[in-house]
């Protein structure tokens, strides 16, 4: 089996050395074999400057495509080269590398098509978001449930795994912006199985979120209208 | 407004939604642009069975008559939609400009 972390890098310079340090850190094991590949953004710091002084395996985007557009040539990349697994990992040092054994082993052993790292489903995490972005993520949940029958807590949770259909999916068609909770959508609607599993997250240390207050309406108007699209068009 | 009338106006809208539901599914409309359509005839669907609401607000700006606030929102939401598709042309130029730099500065790096 062979796995790649998808890792998307918009202004990442601070961060991104330490991100790929864990990954190397979290490779070995005997289930499968894992890479990864930075996807960098059109960042308009050194990111690219950096990746390419340390040698890591990157694809420097040439013009900025926003979140969707980066995590989407990732799965063209894990096409190409034949992964059975994709793992998308932020690049700002939110997520635990040591976790992402925890989310593709169910994938290995055929118990899910997809796993979405939560920060909800258990008490491991202690940053767990603002109060207003909690509500927000809630009633996503409750939107998700409501049309697909499914029960997730952590719809925005950007540290997920797919198997290779599924990246077949993705890599034919991604949402372009706010795509985590819409593309948990089409994943159920297509007939395949998410199982979420509890993470650790930490607070970001460096840069913002991509979501200011002002966007925060924006955000939830747009994924909502997403998700119902997205639940009328897609079929098995 | 006359009941066969409303009936006609609210079928349209109802073909238009459907339409770009149609347009979304085959990947021919982006999805954020698709939500602007479908916010702009959901409003007028909600206008056209509660006529009352515009009538009240045309009299509060100020209007003689209702209609004549519909039209001048309609031409401002219409200039509105004109001027971000230049500024997404715009950018479309300036990426395509771009890509057509650097797979030409590509090719040329492959042939020697």
């Amino acid at each position: 089996m062979k796995a790649l972390v998808i890792i998307p890098a918009y202004n990442e310079s601070k961060s991104i050395i330490n991100v790929v340090k864990e990954i190397e850190k979290n490779k070995q094991n005997k289930e499968y074999k894992l890479d990864y590949i930075i996807i960098n953004d059109g960042s308009t710091d050194n990111t690219k400057e950096i990746c390419e002084e340390n040698n890591f395996n990157v694809i420097n985007l040439v013009s900025n495509l926003g979140i969707g557009g980066a995590v989407q040539t990732g799965y063209l990349y894990a096409l190409k080269h034949h992964y059975d697994i994709a793992i998308q990992f932020d690049g700002d040092g939110q997520h635990d590398a040591k976790y992402i054994k925890d989310l593709v082993i169910p994938i290995i052993n055929g118990e899910a098509n997809m796993t979405i790292g939560s920060r909800y489903i258990t008490d491991l995490s202690s940053y767990k978001s603002t109060i207003v972005r909690q509500i927000g993520i809630k009633f996503l949940s409750m939107m998700l449930t409501l049309l697909t029958k499914v029960k997730i807590l952590d719809v925005t949770s950007g540290f997920r795994a797919v198997n290779k259909d599924i990246i077949e999916i993705f890599a034919y068609d991604y949402p372009s912006d706010y795509p985590e909770p819409e593309s948990i959508v089409t994943v159920i609607k297509k007939g395949y199985k998410v199982a979420e599993i509890p993470v650790k997250m930490q607070e970001r240390l460096y840069g913002k979120s991509s979501i200011t207050p002002l966007k925060s309406i924006y955000y939830m108007i747009k994924v909502t209208y997403a998700m119902i699209m997205r639940c009328l068009i897609e079929r098995k | 407004m006359d009941i066969k009338l409303r009936i006609f106006i609210i079928l349209l809208i109802l073909i238009c939604l459907f339409s770009i539901l149609k347009v979304i599914k085959l990947k021919k409309l982006d999805m954020r642009y698709g939500m602007y359509w479908s916010i702009i005839f959901i409003i007028l669907l909600i206008m056209i069975i509660f006529p009352s609401i515009i009538e009240n607000i045309a009299k509060l700006c100020g209007f003689k008559e209702a209609p004549n606030m519909l039209f001048l929102i309609a031409i401002f939401i219409l200039f509105y939609i004109v001027f971000r598709i230049y500024i997404t042309i715009s950018r479309l130029q300036e990426v395509n400009r771009k890509l057509v730099q650097e797979i030409s500065l590509l090719k040329e790096e492959k042939k020697k």
